[in-house]
């Protein structure tokens, strides 16, 4: 399979009162041509930062860039001049945004807003562009698009507005998409909509998503590959497959045994103790050892690399060759359900 | 009246339309039917799952039931007792008995009160304690739901979004109530902050016998913790049924669909075909007939006109389409065969999850 963005040891910090957060330490992916990849993780482990980095869109000051590179087809992003990064934003790769009621311009209506998008990119007069963005507007399934040209943002729901969104994405043929928490927002039915319009999109047009999510369901039935993120850094990389089948990451294992699942009522929830690290402040040695069931002296003072397991599988543990599911289940099976968030002794 | 021994809430064909004006004089031109008909019942220890897209009127029914909004019709009964004829002493009882968690942990708790006053005002309102013993009840359920007493003296800002939601908590318990509305108590959580807040929900419920009211739109989340599910669509209960019995023998084609569209974290399983286009109609303008049928996709012409009633096809287990038969009930065309297909196993070539 055919690399098309490769970010590599990419780190982003911010500047904060209580010093500087990094909101992005040494992040490694790989996104290939006509795939999604998911990005899993909770709130506040850097997902948002990721993608901002990759159109170079991180707010500054507070934030920076302090390390990396993102190579696409070839070249580092990072490093090329302000107007050629323009024009990949747009032409070569698109973001959507998890609130589309927030992205979209309230004073205008969702005609202008498209067309104006099409003229940025794209040599097309007013009215080339009006039909354009008809076309795409029936593409992403929003009836009638001819009247709706006419709406302003208020007057669609959810469901339509990230429609809109997806397709003031879409509207130049990016070759990645970056779509950051695009059905968070979302009732599932909708949710079931818009994951069907970006599914056939990639299937027709072959182009690469990157999919920022904190559903397990959803990664499952979109991507190839899937990263996990903890506290900045991948800390479990693979196939989808790899991923589900085979978690070798106890953060990743503790993440897939405490969300309810469908047909498996009664099942105790498990519980990863203690709460997310502050990026002004990660504990020395492993970032997830305070709430580790595996942690031992050397996960105090040295920060485990992400390495390979097995071909294309990485996780970020000292101990991931010997921790697996059965492990897990063995090992949860005596600890205690802990409803606490207290961290005693 | 029928027995309500034990019967611990009963809902009857409760209705809350909200006005809808037009023009310099407010002249009521329509009404949106937020709560339309609804009946249903809670049993001492049981937990009632509601789901239901957004704007179906989940909030609005348990805002209505706590007396928190007026109803426009219908009655709620709470331990046989009238809730809306309720006054005086009996009022203060039900209020002491019946408590909310709300979705924001960030929103419902006052920025300028102490958790422990936060806690303690109910306790001080109903002259349960005063002074230490106050105190030490307050401490007790600071601890109950795994948080230090120490923290007694911090302020809300001072807590996670998971922290502050067991604040909430120990305020709903402050009263020892019996039954506690959980309006989407974990929807702005992250998943692992969810199981804390589901374990101790549970835990709780056990200890003290409570009842829920469970209130969300994440299925997995409500199966994980109802004893019976209701389904609700523009205003209308469409589907109730024993949490087994909704996941294994779902009839109403909402149900269906909702489960449908419920992603299982299990790859290789293939996506199931989109069985709801577009979206809820506006509750301006309601279509006729069954509420469903301009989604519904095995809608007929009788859907179109006449609007189902509720029927009970099992015990307890109620249904309001024109298409399952209340003799042989089943789900209407194809929804049949999707209905089985949920449940098989993913493929050969699945993954086999934790
Ligand atoms: N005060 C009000 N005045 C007029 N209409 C209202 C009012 N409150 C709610 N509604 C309407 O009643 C219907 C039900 O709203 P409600 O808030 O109960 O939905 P919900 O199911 O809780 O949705 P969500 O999942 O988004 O919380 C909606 O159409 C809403 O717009
Ligand atoms: N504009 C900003 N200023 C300061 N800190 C920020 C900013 N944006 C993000 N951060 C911090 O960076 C970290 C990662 O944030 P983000 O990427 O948004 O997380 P998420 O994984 O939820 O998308 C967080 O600690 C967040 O507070
Ligand atoms: S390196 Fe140590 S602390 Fe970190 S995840 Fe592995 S076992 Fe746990
Ligand atoms: S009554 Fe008709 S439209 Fe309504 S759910 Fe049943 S089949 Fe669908
Ligand atoms: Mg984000
Ligand atoms: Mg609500």
């Amino acid at each position: 399979m055919e690399t098309l963005l490769k970010i590599s040891n990419l780190k982003v910090c911010f500047d904060t009162d209580d010093g500087p957060a990094m909101a992005v330490d040494g992040v490694d992916l790989e996104i290939m041509k006509g795939t999604t990849l998911g990005l899993v993780g909770e709130s506040g482990c850097g997902k948002s930062v990721t993608c901002l980095s990759v159109l170079r869109l991180i707010p500054s000051p507070p934030g920076r860039i302090t390390g990396g590179e993102i190579l696409y087809k070839g070249r580092n992003l990072l490093a090329l001049p302000e107007k050629d990064m323009e024009r990949i934003r747009g032409n070569d790769i698109s973001m959507i945004f998890q609130e589309p009621m927030t992205s979209l311009n309230p004073v205008f209506t969702i005609g202008e807003q498209i067309k104006e998008v099409i003229m940025l990119h794209q040599h097309k007069t007013s009215a080339e562009a009006g039909e354009l963005a008809v076309r795409i507007l029936d593409k992403v399934g929003i009836p009638s698009p001819a009247i709706r040209l006419k709406s302003y943002p208020h007057q669609m729901s959810g469901g339509m507005k990230q429609r809109v969104m997806i397709a003031m994405a879409l509207s130049c043929n990016p070759e990645i998409l970056i779509a950051d928490e695009p059905t968070t927002a979302l009732d599932v039915t909708i949710q079931a909509q818009i994951l069907e319009l970006m599914q056939s999109l990639q299937d027709e047009y072959g182009m690469s998503i990157l999919l920022v999510t904190h559903d397990l369901g959803v990664v499952a039935s979109m991507a190839s590959h899937v990263a996990i993120m903890y506290a900045s850094s991948i800390v479990e990389y693979g196939s989808v497959e790899d991923i589900f089948g085979n978690p070798r990451h106890p953060y990743t294992l503790g993440l897939f045994t405490s969300i309810p699942v469908i047909g498996k009522r009664g099942r105790a929830l498990y519980v990863i103790p203690g709460n997310v690290p502050d990026p002004v402040s990660f504990p020395r040695g492993c970032r997830f050892r305070p709430r580790c069931l595996f942690a031992a002296e050397q996960c105090m003072t040295q920060k485990p690399p992400l390495r390979e397991i097995r071909h294309g599988h990485r996780a970020a543990c000292h101990f991931s060759q010997t921790i697996d599911k059965y492990v897990w289940k063995e090992k949860t099976k005596t600890a205690s359900f802990l409803i606490s968030d207290e961290q005693h002794g | 009246m029928n027995s309500t021994d034990n019967i611990l809430l009963e809902v009857r064909n409760l209705r809350k339309y909200f006005p809808v004006t037009s023009g310099i004089f407010s002249r009521v031109i329509s009404s949106v039917k937020a709560v339309d008909n609804v009946s249903f019942h809670i049993k001492p220890g049981e937990t009632l799952g509601l789901v239901g897209e957004s704007g179906c009127g989940k909030t609005t029914l348990s805002r209505v039931i706590l007396r928190l909004a007026e109803p426009s019709g219908g009655e709620v009964y709470f331990e046989g007792e009238d809730v809306f004829r309720l006054r005086g002493d009996r009022l203060r009882r039900f209020r002491k008995n019946v408590q909310i968690v709300f979705q924001d942990p960030y929103s419902s708790l006052n920025p300028r009160l102490s958790i422990g006053s936060i806690i303690a005002e109910g306790i001080g309102a109903h002259g349960i304690a005063r002074g230490g013993k106050k105190r030490e009840i307050v401490e007790g359920l600071l601890e109950r739901v795994g948080l230090s007493a120490g923290y007694y003296n911090r302020y809300p800002h001072e807590f996670s979004g998971g922290q502050r939601q067991r604040i909430a908590i120990a305020r709903a318990l402050s009263l020892n109530p019996k039954l506690i509305v959980c309006d989407e108590p974990v929807s702005a959580l992250d998943v692992s902050i969810q199981a804390q807040i589901l374990n101790l929900l549970g835990e709780l419920k056990r200890d003290f016998n409570l009842s829920y009211l469970f209130i969300s739109h994440d299925l997995a989340v409500v199966e994980h913790v109802s004893d019976r599910i209701a389904t609700m669509y523009m205003g209308e209960i469409t589907e109730i049924a024993g949490a087994g019995e909704f996941y294994s023998r779902p009839l109403h084609p909402y149900t269906i669909a909702l489960l449908s569209a419920n992603l299982l974290p299990e790859p290789g399983r293939k996506r199931r075909p989109v069985i709801l286009r577009g979206d809820v109609p506006s509750p301006l303008d309601p279509p006729p007939g069954c509420r469903f049928h301009t989604r519904c996709p095995v809608a007929e012409d009788v859907c179109r006109v006449k609007r189902p009633e509720p029927v009970e096809v099992s015990g307890g287990h109620m249904v309001r389409c024109h298409l399952v038969d209340r003799k042989d009930p089943a789900p209407p065309g194809f929804l049949a065969d999707l209905t089985l297909m949920l449940h098989k196993p993913a493929g050969e070539s699945g993954v086999k999850p934790l």
